[in-house]
């Protein structure tokens, strides 16, 4: 059994079983701040065990690529390699062996292996705004934003998927600014070398 | 496992970041089989994945927050307009109303948005705390939805084996 106690949220003692599932708050036994806890029947349920390999018996079976000496068990969905209990890595129903999980990973191919992500819409809208307060950085910032926008428009998305709202407001602001400066730099030309 | 995501309503801090400068907000998005929890300082979102079969506990605690939050409100509003008061100027009377009135609003806005909460869920590896479950009207009606999502996969979870885990 692998449980953990269920905690009062204000002093961090253990909640009694009455606790457990009330349909109100109840005051927590040590400190009497209404506490509620629902608890789940994964609480009392035992820890599933890891599958050991298992030794080949007869030279005509297939061993593991990793442990020779393992009975193959599965196969790699993504490079096809035998695989052994041990080095079967089910991730999202897939069925991978540790390098390609690995791969997978730091690819960012693997979507359930994602940990954290760059919001690269928000960086573009920033840059495309906050610079307009020290207004000659847009010379630069603009076009920058502009190809964050474009660069990141299509790749992999957030997990919870967002519109890509921020990055046409993003390149239109740039664009905007680009403009900006264009006529500018035209009036600045006229009025100095067409007197 | 991954794809389609529902966002649950919620917003939170998380306890120990600085007002807009060091801000980690705090989303759940619900999933097929999993409960998504985005942090995001704006720039850079971390995700933790809680499958529902693994989760052993959800608990609310009551917390004084709206009761802080309506002190700190109506303590300013009052500030507001002692100071008004003391001033006696038409200009000063518009200059710290607006304020006065901003955080009576604030306060209202507060009251009726119901008691404040913090919530927790644990698996048995980790207890981490939902930070956009911060009231409990809100917190009740999510968990009215989850409850059932939780019971139903682990209702079949004995059958199943590791194969549907959905990562770290």
């Amino acid at each position: 059994m692998n449980t953990q106690a269920t905690l009062c949220g204000q002093c961090q003692s253990s909640l009694p079983e009455s606790f457990y599932n009330q349909a109100g708050f109840l005051p927590c036994p040590h400190c009497e701040t209404p506490v509620r806890a629902l608890v789940f029947p994964a609480a009392s349920r035992p820890m599933p065990q890891g599958v050991l390999g298992e030794d080949i018996l007869t030279p005509d079976e297939a061993g593991c690529f990793y442990h020779p000496t393992k009975r193959a068990a599965i196969s790699c969905e993504a490079c096809g390699r035998f695989l052994c209990h041990l080095c079967d890595c089910a991730i999202g129903g897939q069925h991978l062996c540790p390098a390609c999980l690995e791969t997978g990973r730091t690819e960012g191919k693997l979507k359930a292996l994602e940990t954290s992500q760059l919001r690269w819409d928000n960086i573009a809208l920033a840059l495309a705004i906050v610079p307009l307060l020290f207004f000659y950085a847009t010379l630069i910032t603009a076009p920058a934003a502009i190809y964050l926008a474009i660069r990141h428009f299509n790749a992999p998305g957030r997990i919870p998927p967002l519109s890509k709202l921020r990055f046409v407001i993003a390149v239109v602001l740039s664009l905007l600014q680009i403009t900006g400066w264009l006529i500018g730099f035209v009036v600045i030309y006229y009025a100095i070398f067409r007197k | 496992m991954e794809g389609h995501y529902t966002k649950l309503p919620g917003k939170g801090t998380r306890r120990g970041s600085f007002i807009g400068v060091t801000s980690t907000y705090s989303k759940l998005w619900l999933g097929k089989d999993h409960l998504l929890l985005v942090d995001s300082n704006g720039y850079k979102e971390t995700y933790k994945r809680f499958a529902f079969r693994d989760i052993q506990s959800l608990v609310i605690t009551q917390t004084k927050s709206r009761t802080v939050k309506h002190a700190i409100f109506l303590g300013l509003a009052t500030m507001f307009l002692i100071a008004g008061i003391l001033i006696n100027h038409p200009v000063g009377w518009i200059l710290l109303g607006l304020p006065a009135a901003l955080f009576v609003t604030l306060s209202l806005v507060n009251g009726l948005r119901g008691p404040t909460c913090r919530a927790s869920i644990t698996t048995a590896v980790q207890t981490e705390e939902l930070a956009s479950l911060n009231r409990i009207r809100q917190t009740e009606k999510i968990l009215s939805r989850l409850q059932p999502l939780i019971l139903e996969a682990q209702a079949d979870g004995h059958k199943e084996n590791r194969q549907a885990s959905p990562g770290p």
